[in-house]
């Protein structure tokens, strides 16, 4: 049965060089989303080839999703994809430890693939409707 | 033109609640990058985005140089502070040579850490 949500979200980033100059930013957001059927989180594990992280958005009125993705290797990189197919609508392309965060107003799936060998990754995937 | 050598970090949380306020998930990640290395390494601040596109970041004559470290890769942080209309953000090049996603911001979210 379809249910509601709230979903809040805070980031910061910063970005400095070696000439001592540096750059911060920050910001935050709530959304509030309903008749959700597909709240998605956890690890998985990812394969050379395409891996779903989350289907494509079904159901009346969804528009779209929050992806979240953390590359867990600590050595090679991750590629995100939306469409579910390895170097097509490339999301992101993530070192070790790194993440990202996104919303994507479509209703085409997500996918990953690793590049050297099988990866973990962290992630969440929320389906979010035309209203929120 | 000289080289610079930057870093960046993000760090955020995000916090699912459902109807009956039961927390269904919160993560609260971070990250530093390594040493990355551009011809222009940081650019910050406020644009007015128009109905056509309209270059936010690093680009044009700075696509070599973006290519040729860490994957073809920008480090973004984009925020719609408009109160009423959304943006679409539409990154250009990436490894292997495929379009990137494009995605809207809807008004007055920060959406995007990283492209």
């Amino acid at each position: 049965m379809p249910s509601n949500y709230t979903f809040n979200a805070s980031m910061s980033c910063s970005a400095s060089s070696d000439s001592g100059y540096s750059v911060s930013q920050t910001g935050s957001f709530n959304l509030n989303i309903t008749q959700v059927n597909s709240v998605q989180s956890g690890r998985k594990e990812i394969a050379l080839t395409n891996t779903e992280i989350c289907a494509a958005p079904s159901g009346t009125g969804m528009a779209g999703k929050i992806v979240y993705v953390r590359n867990l290797d600590k050595v090679n990189f991750l590629e995100v994809h939306s469409v579910a197919s390895v170097d097509t609508n490339v999301i992101g392309i993530l070192e070790p430890g790194e993440w990202l965060f996104t919303v994507l107003r479509d209703d085409q799936a997500v996918g990953a693939s690793a590049d050297t060998a099988v990866i973990d990754i962290e992630y969440f995937a929320v389906e979010i409707d035309d209203q929120a | 033109m000289a080289i610079q050598t930057t870093s960046f970090s993000a760090s955020g949380t995000f916090t699912l609640t459902d109807a009956e306020g039961t927390t269904v998930f919160s993560y609260s990640p971070s990250f530093t990058s390594g040493s990355n290395v551009a011809s222009i390494s940081i650019t910050a601040g406020e644009v007015l985005a128009g109905t056509t596109a309209v270059d936010i970041l690093i680009g044009g004559e700075d696509a070599a140089a973006v290519a040729a470290s860490n994957h073809d890769r920008i480090y973004t942080f984009v925020k719609n502070i408009d109160s009423d209309h959304s943006i679409e953000v539409s990154p250009a090049g990436q490894e292997d040579g495929s379009s990137l996603e494009p995605f809207k911001v809807e008004p007055e979210h920060p959406q995007r850490v990283w492209a």
